[in-house]
């Protein structure tokens, strides 16, 4: 085989959604841990200070 | 170490290199020619579990070092670690099986790879388990300890799978495109900073509940 495995599109087909899909998964994993972590963060009567 | 400092560092790269990574994701590259715009879940599907293999690799260290030392802040470090690597391997999880729906027409096959990466997410979600339920005390965090040394020894599994099995769907080696390997190593610096962010702020709510614990003992 000849030239990148992964090579652009002339003519793509359509799976746009799936990707909209991934990337709205990414965001609600890391913003749903990113919320978690405050919370605790908070709860644990915590604040940034040197260690 | 100035946590503060580094913390409010990391998220401020995180955010900055995600917005240009996103960016560039969305409107610079275009899409793969078999697979179309399914594939660019690459560009935060293999930099996150690049992110679990390190944070992995460290909960390993840290939990080495806390058996050996039995200082408290190696399992404070440790426990972090793993958890945000949970995370992000938990990513590379979710959009596997959608890029996979889209590009093979399955969600799921039982593969080397897919297979042992699922056994690592088991693994370390049974270290959570033991957390949650076990308590904070010192026995706890000395088995937790062994379970991270253990659980670590799949990472290599699943990196090498491929290499030793085989596979249907992962290629062994990609190459890119000049404009796919910019975006690729722009998204593995923003996923990098990320997984630094969550490190540093996990980290930092791990002590202070240590202390709080420490201070509500008798």
């Amino acid at each position: 085989m000849s030239g990148p495995l992964l090579a652009l599109a002339q003519t793509a087909p359509s799976t746009g959604g799936y990707m909209r899909m991934g990337y709205a998964a990414i965001l609600v994993i890391f913003a749903a841990y990113g919320l978690f972590l405050w919370d605790r963060f908070r709860k644990s009567g915590g604040d940034f200070h040197d260690r | 170490m100035d946590l503060r400092k580094s913390a409010l560092t990391a998220w401020a790269a995180a955010l900055a290199l995600n917005a240009v990574a996103l960016g560039m994701v969305f409107v610079y590259v275009p899409a793969e020619r078999t697979m179309g715009p399914v594939q660019k879940i690459f560009y935060y599907h293999v930099p996150s579990a690049i992110s679990a293999y390190i944070l992995f690799g460290l909960a390993f260290v840290f939990s080495a070092l806390y058996l050996w030392k039995e200082a408290p802040r190696w399992d404070t470090l440790a426990h972090a670690c793993a958890e945000v690597g949970w995370v992000f391997i938990t990513v590379v999880l979710v959009t596997g099986p959608i890029w996979g729906r889209a590009a093979w027409g399955k969600w799921w096959v039982w593969e080397p790879r897919l297979t042992t990466a699922l056994v690592l997410w088991l693994m370390y979600t049974a270290y959570f388990l033991l957390r949650l339920f076990s308590g904070h005390d010192a026995h706890t965090a000395r088995v937790a300890a062994v379970m991270a040394l253990i659980a670590f020894f799949d990472v290599p599994i699943v990196h090498w799978a491929v290499t030793w099995w085989g596979s249907v769907v992962h290629p062994a080696k990609v190459s890119l495109e000049t404009s796919m390997r910019v975006t690729f190593l722009v998204s593995m610096a923003a996923v990098f900073a990320l997984a630094a962010a969550f490190t540093l702020a996990r980290t930092q709510a791990g002590f202070a509940e240590a202390e709080r614990l420490a201070g509500e003992r008798p």
